[in-house]
């Protein structure tokens, strides 16, 4: 659960909010920097600028659909950046991802929340020449380490593993995706009207409702 | 080092400078352009050069060299405008209100407020009385870079007047600007000036070209494109 500071809502409702993102990798040296041309404060914790506008911005993720992991794509050039690569404990090493929201003049910090936490998986470095130097941090989330064998699902039986009684996805078979008749022909049957909303179960079973299946035998 | 752009005789036919935002959209069903922005301004700019006599060619040319490709950096402004529109040979025979000193383009302090429209609205201090700062003047900010010795002033950033203003009798202007400044980048002991605002860009090669040289050492044009270097 994210909580976002009210002011920060609003900005986000009018559409006049300006996002950007923070990272902290836990590594010898700690790696802070963020998205923004100048150093900022916040949580007690220093950032450098890197001036990456596209930072922590590709995060996927669907309901019913398996964890991904978080790809961070950095400058392979920044100092501050280029540091990762020679920092000692970088595997595995706790990283937090904060969202930055600013007031359309980018003077003011609305919100500052905690996106995600989880750790370093690979970090693989790309030099093309005549391309981009960027290095490529993959973070895995809890969701998906923790030495699981598969990823965790956004689904109801994944969600009740957590708490039995927690049916907050229960409306959720699979990633639902609904052809509505916009216009155009209207369907023959009613039953072709959404495709696919047949009754019953029609999601593949998660590896971990499958794990959970076989421990019950 | 930054490097000053070439002020050529045959000058540079176009120039477009732009503030350039990112958006990631959002679109809805509804119509609505939902969607935030991501990230803050910067400058871009745009340099068009039409067929120009052979020294203004080699000065071209000889900026290009030196520039080393994305290697250093440049004073880019706009040449369309290096003085407010109203004072377009400088500020000659004006005064700071008040005084007898000189006015010669730098305010004697500044600060930035915003409105609730979100309006970033610039005030000016220490203008002569009377002064007319017309829409797409600039206002150019100038400030220590950190490590360098003091006074070099190489870090510069400039906003444009999007709204017409006057200075009151006591010389104090209130000015609304795009971009707003960001101020946690900015120090408050930045200068802002009226006089050649500028900021720090840098080439991107691979969109700038000049064209070849012909009979009589005529360039056949070429076009320029940089993009501001902000830095604290």
């Amino acid at each position: 659960m994210k909580t976002i500071a009210p002011a920060a809502l609003a900005a986000l409702q009018a559409g006049t909010a300006i996002v950007s993102g923070a990272v902290e990798i836990a590594c010898d040296p700690v790696l802070r920097v963020w998205s923004g041309w100048g150093p900022i404060t916040f949580d007690g914790r220093a950032f450098e600028p890197i001036g990456d506008r596209g930072l922590v911005q590709v995060v996927g993720g669907a309901l019913g659909d398996a964890a991904q992991n978080i790809t961070l794509t950095l400058s392979g050039i920044d100092p501050e950046t280029a540091a990762l690569l020679d920092a000692a404990e970088v595997a595995g090493a706790p990283a937090t991802l904060w969202r930055l929201i600013f007031d359309q003049t980018g003077s003011t910090l609305l919100s500052a929340d905690v996106w995600a936490r989880g750790r370093i998986d690979t970090v693989e470095r790309e030099e093309e020449i005549g391309g981009v130097a960027k290095i490529t941090a993959q973070l895995e989330t809890a969701a998906k380490g923790i030495g699981r064998r598969g990823a965790r699902m956004r689904s109801d039986a994944d969600q009740r593993l957590i708490d039995p009684s927690d049916g907050f996805f229960k409306n959720i078979s699979y990633a639902g995706e609904k052809t509505l008749y916009w216009g155009g022909r209207r369907p023959a049957r009613a039953g072709s009207a959404l495709p696919g909303a047949g009754g019953g179960f029609s999601g593949q079973l998660s590896d971990v409702a499958l794990e959970a299946i076989r421990l019950s035998r | 080092m930054i490097l000053a752009q070439p002020d050529t005789r045959s000058g540079i036919a176009r120039v477009r400078f732009e503030i350039q935002r990112i958006d990631y959209a959002a679109p809805e069903a509804s119509g609505r352009q939902g969607g935030v922005q991501a990230g803050f301004p910067l400058w871009i700019a745009r340099f068009e050069i039409d067929r120009i006599d052979p020294v203004s060619s080699d000065e071209w040319q000889a900026f290009l060299d030196r520039m080393r490709g994305r290697i250093r950096r440049f004073y880019g402004c706009d040449p369309t405008r290096r003085f407010p529109r109203a004072y377009g040979f400088g500020f000659g025979g004006l005064v700071r209100a008040g005084t007898m000193t000189a006015f010669t383009g730098p305010a004697t302090s500044w600060s930035q407020s915003i409105t609730a429209d979100g309006d970033a609205q610039m005030t000016l201090n220490g203008l002569p009385a009377g002064l007319v700062i017309s829409v797409g003047d600039y206002i150019g900010l100038r400030w220590d870079a950190a490590g360098l010795g003091a006074g070099n002033m190489q870090r510069r950033t400039m906003a444009r007047a999007v709204l017409p203003a006057t200075a009151n009798g006591s010389g104090v202007a209130v000015v609304t600007v795009e971009p707003p400044v960001n101020t946690s980048l900015v120090p408050s002991g930045a200068i802002a000036h009226l006089d050649n605002p500028v900021c720090v860009m840098q080439l991107a090669p691979e969109e700038s070209e000049l064209g070849p040289i012909g009979a009589g050492g005529i360039r056949n044009g070429g076009g320029i494109v940089a993009v501001q270097d902000l830095r604290p």
